[in-house]
């Protein structure tokens, strides 16, 4: 319950903030009183009220329970830390803060990788090295659009399902070359398992490389990353999306979007 | 040559807000047109029918002009400069970057390789990390390379790198070239090993500061260590170049926290976004201010 400054502590009415969550584009906002109206005022902001801004709300209100956008087409790039409601009725100001923490991060381009299987591509028998984890050479022979869709600078995934060694990797320890793989490994990324809900990034981002970090990106969902994009770093804005899709070629990048560091 | 390319580039520093490459050439040749269109020659199709770009260039010294074409995998162009006679383009293609390098004289492709981070440093050296496929790979060790222009293709590569072709054909996907400069194990070793098997020695380049070439022949760049962002430690490496390419002399430097006003989130990691040379012997970092309440730190370089 909060009380208007000033009235002598009578109870006249309250504002609370009942919930926020970023990934829904909801804020809700609980006004009462019934005989009270005023000018509302909800913003998402930095630590003690500070920068960043977002203003989700100012405007008239009287009682009762509202729902707020945040405003994701025109919230400003920072991190933010709480949610303050301020209710303006008669001389007072009734205020509510709710701590909620997350990063808007901007707009992020949004590839798409996944682990294409060998059955699924197309091309002539190639030759290829294929090392266990002791750098013996096991083998071998792929289908060359394998070997170009897991392999090829630019534009390989590193890893896919072979048809004669298991899950193989780009190999980088026994050998460097577009032509060498590792075979019957298990595929999983630098930070934990790869799936649908899984993103990949540059690994000096300090708000994203981290073990577990959640991520929301408008349109998407939230996922989380535990893969490593070196090519994610040079535009700096970048999440590479993993697809449990086995197809060899044609994975469409996703469309760029509003990305959201969750804490 | 050295130093007039590095006074340059400290003009340019005290002249604008933000460092702008500086165009400094050993040749005459003036690049009056670089345009990429699509090959569609059937017998250059890339694996996955991709298909890839002509590159022409249009050169000239004043007396004479030429246009040379060139196949190249290169989608965009970052960058270009004449070195030795040698026309040399820098850009992206898909995930990676791509260096081009046209030799003038005789008027065709000399080399191209994929790389990351390729910067022209002084006006013979092009430097860049080593390019790996970086999904999955639990512990990489990134590899700093160098490309001397004043030596052939063929010089630019360690023995390591095997037989494959120069120039390479353009459906292949050459990453083996120029000499390892940094760690220290892949240049003693000239090796272009990227993967190490112990995590502790997993160790990164840092793209935003790049890297930053004084006089007479030091490299400046930040490297990292650790798992992940929130137990990253990073600092300052200098190579020194100055007895030679393969003969590097590395030392790394504390990034110095007692300038910073706040620490950030994780102490150990400075977020350095750029880096610019203040003298021969002392570097600006430029961090992010709201993270650490100044805005840069200076550093002096041994």
């Amino acid at each position: 319950m909060y009380r208007p400054n000033g009235l002598g502590g009578v109870d006249v009415g309250s504002v609370s903030i009942q919930s926020a969550d970023i990934t829904q584009d909801n804020v809700t906002i609980q006004l009462s009183g019934p005989t009270l109206a005023g000018q509302l005022t909800v913003s998402a902001t930095g630590s003690g009220g500070g920068a960043p801004i977002d203003p989700i709300f100012n405007g008239n209100a009287s009682a009762g329970t509202y729902s707020y956008s945040f405003g994701l087409a025109n919230i400003p790039i920072g991190e933010y830390q709480q949610i303050t409601a301020q209710w303006a009725v008669g001389n007072g100001r009734l205020t509510a803060t709710f701590p909620y923490h997350f990063k808007v991060l901007g707009t992020y381009r949004q590839t798409r990788y996944n682990t294409p299987a060998e059955s699924s591509c197309t091309g002539d028998p190639q030759g290829v090295t294929v090392y266990n984890d002791s750098c013996g050479i096991i083998g071998g022979t792929m289908t060359s659009g394998f070997v170009s869709r897991v392999a090829a600078p630019g534009s390989g995934t590193g890893s896919g399902h072979s048809n004669d060694y298991g899950d193989v990797k780009e190999e980088f320890y026994c050998a460097t070359g577009p032509t060498a793989f590792r075979g019957f490994q298990t595929i999983t990324g630098s930070l934990g398992t790869l799936n649908d809900s899984t993103v990949a990034a540059c690994q000096s981002n300090p708000d994203l490389y981290v073990t577990g970090a959640r991520v929301f990106i408008q349109g998407e969902g939230v996922k989380t990353v535990t893969d490593a994009c070196p090519a994610c770093c040079s535009d700096g804005t970048h999440l590479d999306n993993y697809s449990t899709s086995t197809q060899c070629s044609g994975l469409a990048s996703l469309p760029n979007a509003l990305t959201i560091r969750l804490y | 040559m050295a130093r007039y390319y590095f006074v340059a580039m400290l003009v340019t520093f005290c002249a604008h807000a933000a460092p702008v490459q500086v165009k400094t050439t050993t040749d005459s040749w003036n690049v009056v047109s670089l345009t990429l269109t699509p090959d569609r020659n059937p017998a250059h199709v890339l694996p996955l029918n991709e298909i890839p770009n002509v590159l022409n260039a249009t050169v000239s010294n004043g007396v004479t002009q030429f246009t040379v074409a060139a196949t190249v995998r290169i989608t965009s162009i970052k960058d270009s400069f004449v070195s030795n006679n040698k026309l040399v383009a820098i850009g992206d293609a898909g995930d990676a970057s791509n260096v081009v390098v046209i030799d003038l004289m005789a008027r065709r492709l000399a080399d191209w390789f994929f790389c990351y981070a390729p910067k022209h440093v002084s006006p013979n050296w092009i430097v860049y990390v080593e390019w790996y496929q970086g999904h999955g790979i639990p512990n990489p060790n990134e590899v700093v390379l160098l490309y001397d222009l004043t030596r052939t293709p063929e010089e630019n590569r360690l023995p390591a790198a095997g037989k494959l072709e120069i120039p390479a054909p353009i459906q292949a996907g050459p990453v083996v070239v120029g000499i390892p400069i940094y760690p220290e194990s892949n240049a003693r070793a000239k090796s272009y090993r990227m993967e190490t098997e112990n995590a502790l020695e997993s160790e990164l380049i840092l793209r935003g500061p790049s890297f930053l070439f004084l006089p007479p022949a030091r490299l400046v760049f930040v490297a990292l260590k650790g798992h992940d962002a929130l137990d990253y430690s990073d600092y300052l490496v200098v190579v020194d170049l100055s007895r030679g390419i393969e003969n590097a002399a590395i030392q790394t430097i504390d990034i110095p926290k007692d300038q910073l006003k706040r620490s950030g989130a994780n102490p150990n990691y400075i977020q350095v976004a750029a880096m610019q040379a203040v003298s021969t012997d002392m570097v600006r970092l430029l961090v992010p201010e709201a993270e650490y309440g100044v805005s840069s730190i200076t550093v002096a370089i041994p």
